[in-house]
């Protein structure tokens, strides 16, 4: 491989593609971060798993008391893992958008170097 | 093969001043960049703009150039080091090396030498001045680089030609090297290595000093190692790093476990603390817990280990791939906690209070899903040692064991599981065991390595490879107490904090830590090590000077050791062992004890046992410890690794008890009741016996040969069945001590007389010893089956009691000269 296909090389094929792997490195540590596959699942579950016991007999206040506050964790934890899954959204979005940017940046970068010194030779009247 | 012209790498080469030139101007036009900018922000003119787009672009561009050039050019298009003998060894060159190859092959192609010798190598390798990787060998070698640079330089226009073949040899020896430390690419360091097989100045260094070839190679990885972490931590958007900044939300879908975070310590925390730590050892470890953990089923792991063998290295090992998500699904997500028992004990104090919350402990962790539990000696939780604040659990964790919600990891060590876990059978049964040996040399020299940096920066020393070295050594030979690596490491930090109290020299050396080791062992380390040569070439001399007669079994000993300690035996037992035969009173056990004196420092390094005491086949409880009490051999010499062991009149041992001897005098360790292996790597085993001493006095009498002597001797035992031939064999020499004569007791009065009038002496009293009363103590003690064991009776009777009723009588005035009369036995003043 000569210099020149060498560096086309480079610059077209290994640089764009290591762009791609620190995106997807990036996209998929979101999903590490924000617990995203255990946030999901446990989406209805009681606030850290508190849960108060319905007893045995038939106790309607404390059967109702018991009830009350289980629905009332449950929704605790909804609203903070809910919260937690849009800020997974926004966050991959985020580098789903800067990887596409970079990596096209990256293939047309060479070019847009060649057009900003064509700009730039106006410095000199040229 | 080796070209390196039709290499990539090679075009690297030869373009690299093109490329420092672009480099040069990158920075030119990154400072015109930003001056141009500045311009254009305070007057806001079109012109500064179109400088500013101008300078910025082609800044861009000769970026991109130097990018290409690092990134690419520079890079080895190797992947697999695998490589075939037909194709271009110097294909797998990293940039450096292939540099520098090219400098050296060019100056000897100048002076029409066609390839470079090794010390033309040497030199341009170390005439690359700032390469750090060179720097880091040699002086953590502790050689003088420049030294050799010097000394090289002085020789190198009358270097002889290399062959094609020689050349190609070195490259292939480091391509070697590389592949053993798994490198990718040969570097700097892998020819240096390979170097130091060969290069005459180097093998010189290595002859004069406490190195070996293998170190540079040791060093080298070692580097390599450093080198490796230090560039994947800058690689911060790396998957794994990215991991390290831990999860969100992880802790929200698991239970709460208010009671256990009080009392528990996070693992997983320290592991973070500590950067991600790989660990070094017991490697294959981690994936049995892993598999027992991942289980959906009851699994819970018992790790049995001697504490310092490396067992919570197993388990930081097993959070460390969890947190990096690399284990099982199952527990990738889970937290590890220890029950904190100094904060239960602290702060609780009734034994029931306790118990409630050690259960609501369980009760969260089961209920949490993502907890596993680590109990640090769990035999004290089964009713082992009492200690403050410690409860039986058993009754507890039972339940909790057998639920697949409650994982826990559990260390012990052997003893605890002998002593306490095994005697409850149905708590046993709920583990799976993974039993951990103590780390070998390779692996606790990497974690001496781990620790090094942080312990210079700490204490503000540099701490050579010769001294890991060195510590390696003395541990292994001096310290049984503790397994590797925790003895190695204890001995490290122990050095470097104390080596600045011993010298000044802003280096941990050797003589440091053998310094610091015989303070604590109480053994002169270097001290033996320096006259170990000298005590080995005359060891028949120093004997004699306390033994009298029996000179070939001085020699025969003497000959046995030396083979023994140059290696000319292929061997895994003892430093040496015999058997000592003989009558009673003849020099056996004097001489076991000339030899603990001379060759281990003192008599005190000598582990006497009586085997008379082993006549049944109870006894071996005694002899090797068992749980209810220590054993008297492997006790012995575990704490006094290096010593002599004496095994007196081994005959009346019962035979059963003789063949546990045959795996100590071949293997070097027998396994005490507990498993535990006790080594005699470094010990003398001397055995003592007088079986059969009928034969000798008798072949004496006769006027036979030593040789014949032995023979008959041996006949004997066989078929009297004393000792099996097997038995024999096992011993590096069978030594005869014959009967003494009166002429060898007339020395041995002499000898015995001396110790007496030196005694005196310190009272300023001095005796004068006489011809006539040597011979009285000859005549009265010498009896051809005692030996000279009657006369150290006789002295006492006769001359000791003597002096001491004329000293309690005040008759010896201060500064007196005094004779024993050999008829009366008593004192004469002289004057």
């Amino acid at each position: 491989m000569n210099i020149l296909t060498k560096y086309l090389y480079w610059q077209f094929i290994i640089s764009p593609k290591k762009v791609l792997v620190i995106a997807r490195n990036y996209l998929l540590f979101g999903s590490e971060f924000f617990s995203i596959k255990e946030t999901i699942k446990s989406l209805f579950s009681p606030w850290k798993m508190i849960t108060w016991s319905y007893g045995r007999g038939v106790d309607i206040g404390k059967y109702f008391e018991a009830f009350i506050s289980n629905i009332f964790t449950r929704i605790i934890g909804f609203i903070m893992r809910t919260m937690l899954i849009i800020a997974f959204i926004v966050y991959e979005l985020i580098i789903f958008i800067s990887g596409i940017v970079a990596f096209i940046f990256i293939l047309i970068y060479p070019f847009l170097a060649l057009l900003g010194i064509i700009y730039g030779l106006r410095y000199f009247n040229v | 093969m080796f070209d390196l012209n039709k290499t990539d790498i090679y075009t690297a080469i030869k373009l690299e001043k093109l490329f420092l030139l672009v480099k040069a101007v990158k920075m030119v036009l990154l400072l015109g960049t930003i001056v141009s900018f500045g311009f254009f922000v305070f007057t806001l003119s079109n012109n500064y703009l179109e400088l500013f787009v101008l300078l910025l672009s082609l800044f861009a561009i000769f970026k991109s150039k130097d990018c290409f050039f690092e990134e690419c050019m520079k890079i080895n298009s190797y992947d697999n080091i695998l490589l075939d003998k037909q194709n271009n060894l110097a294909e797998l060159l990293n940039f450096k090396s292939a540099k520098i190859i090219n400098q050296a092959i060019d100056y000897a192609q100048k002076r029409n030498l066609k390839y470079p010798n090794s010390t033309i190598l040497l030199y341009f390798f170390l005439f690359s001045k700032k390469n750090p990787k060179i720097s880091f060998i040699f002086s953590r070698l502790l050689i003088d680089w420049e030294g050799i640079k010097d000394s090289i330089k002085g020789n190198l226009e009358n270097q002889l030609p290399s062959t094609k073949e020689e050349f190609e040899a070195i490259v292939a020896e480091a391509l070697n090297i590389s592949t053993r430390r798994e490198g990718k690419e040969i570097k700097e360091g892998d020819i240096i290595a390979s170097l130091a097989k060969i290069e005459p100045n180097l093998k010189t260094i290595i002859s004069e000093s406490y190195l070996d070839e293998q170190d540079f190679e040791k060093v080298n990885s070692w580097m390599e190692r450093v080198d490796r972490t230090i560039k994947k931590r800058k690689t911060a958007w790396d998957y794994e790093n990215l991991l390290k900044a831990g999860s969100l939300g992880r802790d929200w879908s698991a239970g709460y476990t208010p009671t256990l975070e009080s009392y528990s310590i996070d693992w997983s925390d320290q592991v973070k603390r500590r950067g991600y730590e790989e660990i070094i050892g017991h490697k294959d470890k981690v994936p049995q817990v892993e598999r027992i953990l991942s289980k959906k089923e009851a699994g819970n792991a018992l790790i049995i280990g001697d504490p310092g063998s490396g067992r919570k290295n197993i388990v930081h090992g097993l959070i460390r791939k969890c947190l990096l998500k690399q284990s099982d699904r199952q527990i990738n997500d889970c937290r590890f906690l220890e029950l904190d028992i100094i904060s239960l004990s602290t702060n609780i104090s009734s034994y029931e209070q306790m118990e409630r919350i050690l259960d609501q402990c369980f009760l969260e962790a089961a209920q949490a899903g993502n907890v596993i539990l680590i109990i640090n000696d769990f035999h004290d939780f089964l009713g082992g040692e009492k200690k403050a604040g410690i409860v039986d659990v058993s009754g507890i964790i039972g339940p909790y064991l057998n639920s697949p919600r409650f994982k826990t990891i559990c260390l012990t060590s052997f003893d605890g599981l002998h002593k306490y876990i095994e005697k409850k059978p149905s708590i046993l049964a709920l583990f799976q065991k993974i039993e951990v040996e103590e780390m070998n040399k390779d692996e606790t020299l990497e974690m001496l390595e781990s620790k090094v940096f942080d312990l210079e920066y700490q204490y503000q020393k540099f701490i050579p490879f010769t001294s890991l070295k060195e510590i390696i050594t003395v541990c292994e030979k001096y310290i049984s107490s503790y397994p590797f690596p925790q003895k190695a490491i204890n001995l490290l930090e122990e050095t470097t904090i104390y080596s600045g109290k011993l010298s000044d020299s802003p280096v941990v050396l050797p003589e440091h830590v053998d310094k610091i080791l015989s303070e604590k062992t109480q053994i002169p380390i270097g001290k033996i090590k320096s006259i170990e040569k000298e005590v080995l070439l005359n060891l028949e001399s120093i004997l004699h000077k306390r033994i009298i007669a029996q000179e070939e079994a001085i020699k025969e000993i003497s000959s046995a050791l030396r083979r023994a300690r140059t290696g000319i035996q292929t061997r895994k037992g003892p430093m040496g062992s015999f058997l000592f035969l003989g009558p009673t009173g003849v020099g056996k056990t004097e001489t076991a004890k000339a030899l603990a004196e001379t060759y281990f420092g003192s008599e005190d390094k000598m582990v006497r046992i009586d085997m008379s005491e082993f006549q049944r086949l109870d006894d071996i409880p005694r002899l090797l410890g068992s749980e209810t009490q220590e054993g008297i051999l492997t006790t012995q010499v575990k704490e006094n690794p290096f010593s002599l062991v004496l095994l007196d009149e081994i005959e009346k041992a019962h035979p059963d008890i003789l063949n546990l001897f045959l795996q100590v005098l071949d293997e070097g360790y027998v396994n005490d009741n507990m498993g535990r292996k006790v080594s005699f790597t470094n010990t003398i085993i001397i055995a003592t016996s007088n079986a059969g001493y009928q034969i000798i006095l008798k072949a004496i009498n006769e006027g036979k040969q030593m040789s014949e002597i032995k023979k008959d001797l041996l006949n004997y035992i066989f078929e009297k069945g004393t000792f099996r031939p097997e038995f024999i064999n096992r011993f590096d020499g069978t030594i005869i001590f014959k009967s003494l004569s009166k002429d060898d007791l007339s020395l041995i009065a002499q000898l015995q007389l001396d110790k007496v009038a030196n005694n005196l002496k310190q009272k300023k009293i001095n005796l004068i010893i006489t011809e006539e009363l040597k011979q009285k103590i000859v005549d009265l003690s010498y009896d051809p089956v005692f030996g000279a064991r009657e006369m150290k009776r006789v002295i006492q009777d006769k001359i000791e009691n003597a002096i001491a009723k004329a000293l309690l009588s005040d008759s010896i005035p201060n500064g007196a000269q005094i004779q024993i009369d050999p008829i009366k036995f008593e004192v004469v003043i002289l004057g």
